[in-house]
């Protein structure tokens, strides 16, 4: 194995910044949206529909931020779906959500195929051009790993500590964990619990949207069908193993990435394993992490929501 | 005059739910600076009312008037900011928080991006300390106890500002001790001009802690009088409708057999703590063994240690002389235990079952009421009835389905599928906790009766009072430790209730029984 020196672990670590940041999108959605008791199975769906929608508007308006916005309002739009069924018709949360998913799995491939009909070429968008952070980018290891990518990637990355705080210090964020650890309670405090969680379910929804959007506009450059490949659900495996911890969701969603790019780089390499193995393996090292995370969780709670997919209902 | 003006008052409340009518105009008039006791049994519609004085529900009829001003509650946030606070039976706290951040969403919030968590820091410490209250604002809900979670309740209404502060059942969680604390702050509430509604079904609150008591009963106000000019006899007669409590009847001990025999138990709780910590116990058969304690001290696990739900960890259990202690549940159960849980809607009955189903969830595999794997229903139907009967199940048949049932009902229904087989053993956890008196009567008679013919009870309660009522032996546990068993007949309060919180009043027990064996060497 002496091909991989110090440049292809540079170039994995730097692809696996890349491949990380929808993750990281998706899955700080997803926190919002379980903290307040709701569990959003459909964030797949939603990144599917985030990314025809984002490509398909920045393709024909030759505008990739306005490409991001139309990936983000369709995120709001299924997420106040998912959000009017669970909480207003008190739906089966699991259901609904996977519902959700393959509603997202089709309708996208089905968009895509009529505004795209005709088309010999793939159509292809030029993505956001990689950003070198001045003096950053020059520290060794460091710099070329985080401090040379695209706009979008350090979006992500700062909408962490974002969200962090959102959850954790503002009135919006303790009223979040309120109404997902004990409705009942936080509707004798005179919050509206509905409200809340309905909020919370739209702001993971715009999230989930940007993570779509972010694969065809921020890394591929065009939109290939079911092109999310289960990352929304390994996103759901993230915030589980990140016990619902933005802070921690960066660390998952950074080893899926970096097992990922290793999978594709090893292929490129011509390293003779088979290279369905190499696909498999972020899926491989994500159950490998939650039930590692599992067996090693001591006692307790575990950080999970309190009433998570319980819906709420007044007596 | 100020100290009679009327802060809140009710005219003819009227609130229905499907099939029952909880509250039926109500009228209520509450004084500044005034403790009011509100005495009802279960479903008397204490709750119904207190709820809707909060604004969680709101009434088909009557009216609210708050300072002689009438006013209509959406949602408790109105209520609060007309000086209405609330303590739940059930705690309204989130667990996660610590009681600043409870305290601060608790009006639903401030209307600001950032709430000043310090700023209220301050405020809470210096409430916690005009009230004598010890609170560590830092510590999390989750880690307090029952009796400092119920505290930051009172200060979460207190901090917003109530002037009228009712309490759900405020005791029912706490030790002789704690209830003392509570009173005391209550007291020194009144003093500051606070008017306060407490809720309880037991009488000797009643006329300890109010100036007036107001006796609910079937959703109807049935007289509203002076604490000073009555007393717990022509209050309890008020409360049942009749003269007083029955004391129930038991026939002579029997000398019976050792039936079970507990020998330095350990086992953890579902948090993979001990939970049980060297317990030792013993019965015999005719004896009823009441394990007092506060709820929490390892009572639920040594249950389902015995009855073979969780696994003990050290220590051996025997039943009838026969080691039980790695044997499953219905192997236990064959060897004639009987197991009453705490939890009857999630633990002992089910809820989408029928009366039917559930009567014969631990025999149907039996003969006569299965052959060759087949159900025989019209074996099964008979004998339902038959029970249905004999333990009084009020129901609409025996296809009703256990969630339809009242607790009372469903209580029954468990007792009957549980006794009927006549076990030599049965652990009756909580049996009455949540019925009415009645209900709870015919549960403790049925206990007495296993007894009678000569089977061995232990009972655990947290109710102090109805393990004295029927109990043989009472032992009391403590974090997962036997604090000592004493002869119901010779029952030492005082000492009950040191055992209870922990305090080392079992040097003194023992002291006292050679005081006495020596007493009766003498006599």
């Amino acid at each position: 194995m002496g091909v991989i020196d110090a440049a292809v672990v540079i170039t994995i670590l730097a692809a696996a910044v890349r491949i990380a940041t929808p993750l990281i999108f998706v899955s700080l959605g997803e926190i919002i949206t379980e903290k307040s008791g709701v569990l959003n199975l459909g964030v797949e769906g939603i990144m599917l529909m985030g990314a025809i929608s984002g490509f398909y508007t920045a393709y024909t308006f030759d505008d990739l931020w306005l490409g991001m916005l139309a990936g983000v309002l369709v995120g709001i739009i299924f997420g106040a779906f998912h959000a009017y069924f669970c909480i207003f018709l008190r739906t089966d949360q699991t259901i609904t959500g996977i519902s959700l998913w393959i509603l997202g799995l089709g309708l996208s491939s089905f968009i895509y195929r009529i505004a795209f009909s005709g088309y010999f070429v793939r159509p292809r968008i030029s993505t956001f051009p990689r950003i070198s952070f001045p003096i950053l980018h020059e520290i060794p290891w460091i710099g070329p790993i985080f401090f040379n990518h695209n706009i979008l990637v350090y979006l992500g990355f700062f909408a962490v500590p974002i969200v962090w705080w959102l959850i954790n210090k503002t009135e919006f964020g303790l009223k979040i964990q309120a109404v997902g650890e004990h409705p009942k309670a936080a509707d004798t405090f005179g919050i509206n619990v509905q409200k809340i969680r309905f909020f919370s379910v739209v702001i993971g929804g715009a999230f989930a949207g940007a993570g779509g959007a972010f694969i065809p506009i921020g890394s591929l450059g065009s939109f290939v069908d079911n092109m999310t490949q289960g990352r929304g659900f390994i996103a759901i495996a993230i915030v589980i193993f990140s016990r619902w911890n933005p802070l921690f969701a960066v660390l998952g969603a950074l080893l899926f990435g970096t097992m990922s790019a290793m999978g594709t780089r090893f292929q490129v390499m011509g390293i003779d394993i088979a290279h369905q193995a190499l696909l498999a393996l972020p899926y491989i090292a994500t159950i490998a992490a939650l039930v590692m995370f599992n067996l090693s969780k001591k006692g307790k709670r575990g950080g999970a929501p309190g009433s998570l997919a319980v819906p709420y209902e007044k007596e | 005059m100020s100290e009679n003006e009327t802060l809140l008052k009710l005219e003819g409340i009227t609130k229905r739910f499907p099939g029952v009518t909880a509250n039926e105009k109500i009228d209520l008039e509450l004084e500044t600076g005034e403790i009011r006791c509100l005495l009802g049994e279960n479903g008397a519609g204490k709750s119904t009312l207190m709820n809707i004085i909060y604004g969680l529900l709101q009434p088909d009829e009557g009216k609210i008037l708050v300072k002689g001003k009438e006013v209509k509650f959406h949602s408790p946030r109105d209520a609060i900011n007309h000086g209405i606070g609330m303590v739940h039976q059930h705690f309204m706290l989130i667990p996660t928080f610590n009681p600043v951040e409870n305290v601060v969403i608790g009006k639903g919030g401030t209307r600001k991006i950032m709430p000043d968590i310090r700023g209220a820091e301050k405020k809470f410490v210096d409430l916690a300390k005009k009230y004598d209250m010890n609170l560590n604002p830092k510590t999390k809900i989750w880690q307090m106890s029952v009796g400092e979670q119920q505290r930051v309740e009172i200060l979460k209404a207190l901090y917003h500002g109530a002037e009228i502060l009712i309490l759900d059942e405020p005791t029912s969680v706490l030790t002789p001790k704690e209830t003392e604390h509570l009173f005391k702050i209550l007291r020194a509430l009144k003093e500051e001009g606070c008017s306060i509604i407490f809720i309880t079904h037991k009488l000797w609150e009643a006329t300890t802690i109010s100036d007036k008591i107001t006796v609910l009963k079937q959703g109807k106000v049935i007289d509203t009088v002076e604490t000073k000019s009555t007393d717990a006899k022509s209050l309890s007669w008020m409360l049942v409708g009749r003269k007083e409590i029955q004391k129930i009847e038991k026939k002579g001990g029997i000398e019976g057999e050792r039936i079970l025999e507990v020998d330095n138990v350990w086992a953890r709780d579902d948090k993979g703590l001990d939970a049980l910590k060297g317990i030792s116990l013993e019965m015999n058969r005719g004896e009823i063994l009441g394990l007092a304690g506060v709820a929490g001290n390892g009572q639920r696990e040594l249950a389902e240690a015995i009855s073979g739900l969780r696994p003990v960890t050290k220590g051996k259990i025997k039943l009838k002389g026969k080691e039980i202690t790695r044997c499953n549940p219905r192997r236990i159960q064959k060897m004639g235990a009987a197991y009453i849980p705490e939890d009857r809607i999630h633990c002992g009955a089910g809820q989408n079952l029928t009366i039917k189903e559930n009567l014969i969830l631990k025999k149907y595999y039996r003969e006569p009421f299965s052959r060759k794997g087949f159900l025989q229903f019209p074996k099964i139907s008979n004998h339902c009835a038959n029970l249905i009967d004999d333990y009084n199940v009020v129901c609409r048949g025996a296809e009703t389905l256990g969630k339809q049932l009242s607790g009372g009902n469903l209580q029954k229904t468990i007792l009957a599928r549980e006794l009927d087989a006549e076990p030599d053993f049965i652990i009756a956890e909580q049996p009455a906790s949540g019925l009415d008196i009645g209900a709870g009567e015919f549960v403790q008679n049925q206990l007495i009766k296993s007894r009678n013919r000569g089977a061995g009870v232990l009972l655990i309660s947290a109710n102090l009072d109805e393990i004295l009522l029927i109990s043989d032996r009472v032992a009391v546990i403590f974090e997962g430790r036997i604090m000592g068993v004493m002869e119901a007949d010779q029952v030492d309060i005082g000492i009950i209730g040191e055992w209870m919180l922990g305090s080392d009043g079992g040097k003194k027990n023992a002291e006292k029984e050679t005081e006495s064996l020596e007493e009766e060497k003498v006599q």
